[in-house]
């Protein structure tokens, strides 16, 4: 009996694996695309383009603006640390959401959206629990230092510099560590390992789910689009005024790497479009072409806030705004071994924080030279103009 | 022996096909021509409907174990009562995957084993007397949790000379009564689902090939890899919750438990000698980027996987207590095979994940 059947599997085996491989996408004409790509437009609605038979919107990511807004009053109770002292304990429970630790009780009653899950999501368990605990040592340093915040920091010692920013003895301000790397291990990670990751994208995209008005791929999508903005166009800007964006942590900084730095906001925007239309239009090699997108110029404009942080760094010489500076371009260091091609992985990204962090006195033992060093290598890395600087 | 006319076949097959695709626009691979019947019969046959007899059997025993005790309760009753109770939750390990089909339609394991037991239920329901074990609300009171706190986590002497050991004995009574219920039913549902199960042979979102993987899927995703490890173990809050623990009044059988279930799937997938999703994977010849078979990638992932949770020494709670980054490695083992199952094997079968995830989007 076998020896029948062995051999019928194996002819039809090699019939498949010779063929399976070359699957191709055939790209829809444009008349048969339900929504054109030549209808998408850096003022295209978000939020309106996406519509089911009855003209309801079909994009959801509140849980993302819940998540950011968790994050935002997170980042609110760590600047209070320059006047009051910090518990360790209600950043923890913020960072998990127990305890009702928000002021905002809507965050509380969120009892499923927890920042702490979505932080280094994309990580193994071992090393996720591993960048978790990164800011849980943040979080205790903080209670430690806010209760020195009577006192001026000087090399050696912490409290306030300049009078308003919280530093521990070797010129560390955690708050933006805290910041900036939630940036990258909670909204780059989520953005491009998790919801554009093979996972998520291969949900299905054939029916609704249950209850609601989008497939779960669309959804997915969605999802990941609301990690970089809570608005219906990106960059949107401030209609009380124009000089002004609306665009917040992630979505502020890529903002900020425009065409004169090396980036493309308007770009990264269409792309989501694109993916969004090509998810609706059935058309998968469109939507893996904007993935591709996506990661590639989401890394590199966390790299050029980085590089430019550095070089703004070199040029300034009050401690307090020097060290201000420093700590953000720090907190897109570590970001960056979030970002999916990972140029900077995570060895590399805590061999440059060693660097940054690991001299005796810490910020206050840098010299230029290992700045220069440390933007040199993201630079290189990315490709990016190493004297780069952005206006944030 | 005669293996040239074979060779020479399989030679002119390659050069036929390696043909066939040189033109553009192929059709895609001829999955529909594959038999999915032999895979099915192999299934229902040999894993779930002997699975599901076996459970029905154990459970019997359990309840036979349960009259006896609370007949005249003794100390030789009791650890009868207990070793019953053992028996019967490891062979849960080896049933509870195969929630597809009559199991599903009775959420057989909401009534089996939802855990953590909530312990205040049980003895309110003990001490009132009164209770509907159907209602939603006593899921959490019922079961093998229950049934673990009710032997494992409570003294003889409860039933004995303890406040109110008539309604306890009744509640335990009441609850075994209650899982035999349960599993009778979808033992005697699966032996007329069977053939309906077996003639069921497309790829559509109501075939059985579906209704096993996404069963199967979604039983490694969220409830043995999240429920028996990563909960406990705080793999997504960063906080160790022990009292998650499958069967924590009798803790040193969690990782047992966790390795029998992890040996199910790796049979269930296997399928021992016959046809089963590994076959049928591999005759559709799927390879990672080593050119490594798709199909034995996950037989070895699995492998690992079960090494990894039987590497662990002691007891789970202590183990997530004193060596959690040994359970968050174990935790990354069983991990690496979801991928490999949720997306390269479901797209290679042309089927797709229907459930959601449900982890706060």
């Amino acid at each position: 009996m076998k020896k029948v059947i062995i051999p019928g599997l194996a002819v039809m085996a090699l019939l498949t694996t010779s063929c399976n491989k070359k699957e191709n996408t055939v790209i829809p004409a444009t008349s048969e695309q339900k929504i054109p790509y030549s209808s998408l437009s850096s003022s295209t609605s978000y939020f309106s383009k996406f519509v089911d038979d009855n003209g309801n919107s079909t994009v959801d990511f509140s849980g993302q603006t819940t998540r950011t807004m968790m994050f935002s009053e997170i980042d609110a109770y760590i600047k209070t640390g320059t006047t009051g002292t910090l518990s360790a304990v209600k950043l923890k429970n913020m960072f998990e959401n127990k305890n009702n630790p928000f002021s905002d009780a809507s965050l509380n009653s969120a009892t499923d959206k927890v920042i702490s899950a979505k932080t280094a999501q994309s990580f193994s368990a071992t090393n996720a629990d591993a960048e978790r605990q990164v800011f849980l040592g943040y979080f205790a340093e903080l209670e430690r230092i806010s209760a020195l915040n009577g006192q001026t920091a000087e090399q050696g010692k912490a409290g306030l510099l300049g009078g308003k920013r919280l530093v521990d003895e070797k010129g560390f301000e955690y708050a933006q560590f805290i910041q900036k790397g939630l940036m990258g291990a909670m909204m780059l990670d989520q953005i491009c390992n998790v919801y554009l990751g093979d996972d998520e994208q291969s949900a299905d995209n054939t029916i609704t789910v249950e209850g609601k008005n989008y497939t779960a791929l669309e959804h997915h999508w969605d999802e990941a689009y609301g990690y970089l903005t809570k608005n219906e166009v990106y960059p949107m800007k401030d209609p009380a005024d124009a000089t002004k964006y609306l665009e917040s942590y992630l979505g502020g900084y890529v903002r900020q790497v425009t065409a004169a730095a090396g980036g493309d906001p308007e770009g990264i925007f269409l792309a989501f479009l694109k993916g969004r239309a090509a998810i609706v239009n059935k058309d998968m090699a469109t939507r893996d072409e904007q993935i591709a997108y996506l990661r590639t110029n989401l890394e590199k404009a966390v790299a050029t806030v980085a590089v430019s942080y550095m070089n703004k760094t070199m040029a300034e010489s009050d401690p307090a705004s020097r060290f201000h500076e420093l700590s953000e371009g720090t907190g897109f260091v570590y970001a960056l071994r979030f970002a999916h091609n990972a140029k900077i992985n995570r060895v590399k990204s805590d061999e440059l924080l060693n660097i940054l962090r690991g001299k005796k006195d810490g910020f206050w033992s840098l010299t230029n030279a290992d700045l220069e060093n440390v933007r040199n290598q993201i630079a290189d890395a990315f490709g990016i103009d190493k004297n780069v600087e952005v206006n944030h | 022996m005669k293996k040239w006319p074979l060779f020479l076949g399989l030679m002119l097959v390659v050069m036929l096909a390696a043909i066939s695709c040189n033109k553009e626009g192929n059709e895609p691979a001829p999955i529909a021509q594959l038999d999915r019947k032999p895979m099915l019969e192999n299934y229902a046959n040999n894993f779930i409907a002997p699975a599901y007899a076996k459970m029905t059997t154990d459970v019997e025993a359990l309840e036979s174990a349960v009259s006896a005790f609370v007949a005249t309760p003794d100390q030789t009753k009791f650890i009868a009562a207990q070793q019953a109770l053992a028996t019967a939750y490891l062979q849960w390990q080896k049933t509870d995957l195969y929630e597809f089909g009559p199991a599903e339609g009775a959420q057989l394991r909401s009534y089996m084993n939802t855990y953590p037991v909530t312990v205040s239920k049980v003895t309110d329901n003990i001490s009132s007397g009164t209770y509907d074990l159907e209602s939603f609300g006593n899921r959490d009171a019922q079961g093998f949790p229950a049934m673990d706190y009710l032997l494992n986590g409570t003294d003889m002497s409860m039933y004995t000379t303890g406040a109110n050991a008539a309604g306890r004995k009744a509640y335990l009574s009441a609850v075994v009564a209650k899982m035999a219920e349960k599993i009778k039913a979808v033992n005697t549902d699966w032996s007329t689902y069977k053939s309906t199960f077996i003639e069921s042979t497309g790829t559509d979102v109501n075939s059985s090939l579906s209704q096993v993987v996404n069963g199967c899927v979604l039983y490694y995703e969220r409830y043995l890899r999240g429920g028996k490890i990563g909960i406990p173990a705080g793999v997504m809050s960063g906080t160790p919750s022990v009292g998650h623990v499958e069967s924590f009044y009798s803790p040193e059988n969690s990782i047992p438990f966790a390795v029998a279930a992890l040996n199910e799937v790796k049979n269930f997938y296997t399928g021992g000698t016959a046809a089963s999703m590994q076959t049928y994977l591999a005759a559709i010849g799927t390879k990672d980027d080593n050119g490594m078979l798709m199909a034995d990638l996950i037989q070895q992932e699995m492998t690992e996987a079960i090494n990894s949770m039987k590497g662990l020494n002691g007891t789970l709670i202590d183990n997530i207590n004193n060596n959690r980054t040994s359970v968050l490695q174990a935790y990354d083992e069983i991990q690496d095979v979801v991928p490999l199952l949720k997306v390269d094997m479901v797209s290679a079968f042309s089927i797709s994940i229907t459930y959601t995830d449900n982890d706060g989007d």
